[in-house]
């Protein structure tokens, strides 16, 4: 599984980061690619390119927040998922996406 | 942005999260990250306002990114006896940290800082390693050298 996704919080200062990186911990864990873009208060971190969005399986957003450059992703599924539960148990949110995603 | 001994509240007693944010905001004037502690404790409590700050093992990190803020800074704060928090195991808190930044300009090194600072949160080394530190001038480097910015 290639998975893409941004994270943006209000304040874009603490859980932005905390939620891409617990994501991309867990992607490690569960044995999928996953590489979250960082909507924050240093502008994009970790930036997802083009070729980056078309590779991906689905596109996971982590945020109730207003998602910039989202064209990249036209065509592929998108996921939203609330920033807190990403951060609270973030294997169980790409479980449950990818299971989505599969149809199961 | 540098983290001292001032920097680190230890043994605090405060009776609800109120209490504490206005303790802070006192404790953010002596450090210079705000002049007007007031202004600072209403920006704390209008982000909590929009989801709480409450993680999980008994951390907070509340936040302030305002007008009243100065001067980007931390504040560590370590409870005598937990308080109530919305937090995501539903576990009261005991270890706060309240990050601070001004509205615009706060300069990508201390952003990264901050950032860096709540992705550690998610390590149970760095937490198990911080609560078992008793001295803040010990916690204040501790926090340094984890967060620095030539630490990715």
């Amino acid at each position: 599984m290639n998975i893409v996704g941004i994270s943006a919080c209000p304040a874009g200062l603490a859980h932005t980061p905390m939620a891409a990186k617990a994501l991309e911990q867990a992607g490690k864990e569960l044995g999928y690619h996953v590489k979250m873009e960082q909507q924050g208060s240093m502008g994009p971190v970790n930036a997802i390119t083009q070729e980056e969005a078309d590779q991906a399986d689905f596109v996971l957003i982590a945020s109730d927040q207003k998602i910039t450059n989202m064209e990249r992703f036209k065509g592929k599924k998108v996921l939203n998922v609330n920033i807190n539960v990403c951060i609270k148990a973030p294997k169980a949110v790409l479980k449950k996406c990818v299971s989505v995603v599969k149809g199961d | 942005m540098e983290i001292q001994a001032n920097n680190i509240l230890l043994n605090l007693r405060v009776k609800d999260q109120d209490d504490l944010l206005r303790i802070i905001s006192q404790q953010a004037v002596c450090c210079h990250y705000t002049v007007s502690a007031k202004d600072l404790y209403i920006s704390f409590i209008n982000r909590e306002k929009d989801y709480s700050t409450g993680l999980q093992e008994g951390f907070a990190i509340p936040h302030a990114k305002s007008e009243a803020v100065k001067a980007a800074g931390i504040i560590y704060a370590r409870l005598l006896s937990p308080i109530d928090w919305q937090t995501y195991d539903n576990q009261p808190v005991t270890d706060v940290f309240a990050l601070m930044v001004p509205k615009e300009g706060a300069g990508t090194r201390h952003l990264k800082m901050l950032s860096n600072l709540a992705t550690a949160l998610l390590d149970e080394k760095f937490k198990r390693k911080l609560r078992s530190l008793k001295r803040s001038d010990k916690i204040a480097h501790y926090i340094s050298k984890e967060i620095g910015v030539d630490k990715i």
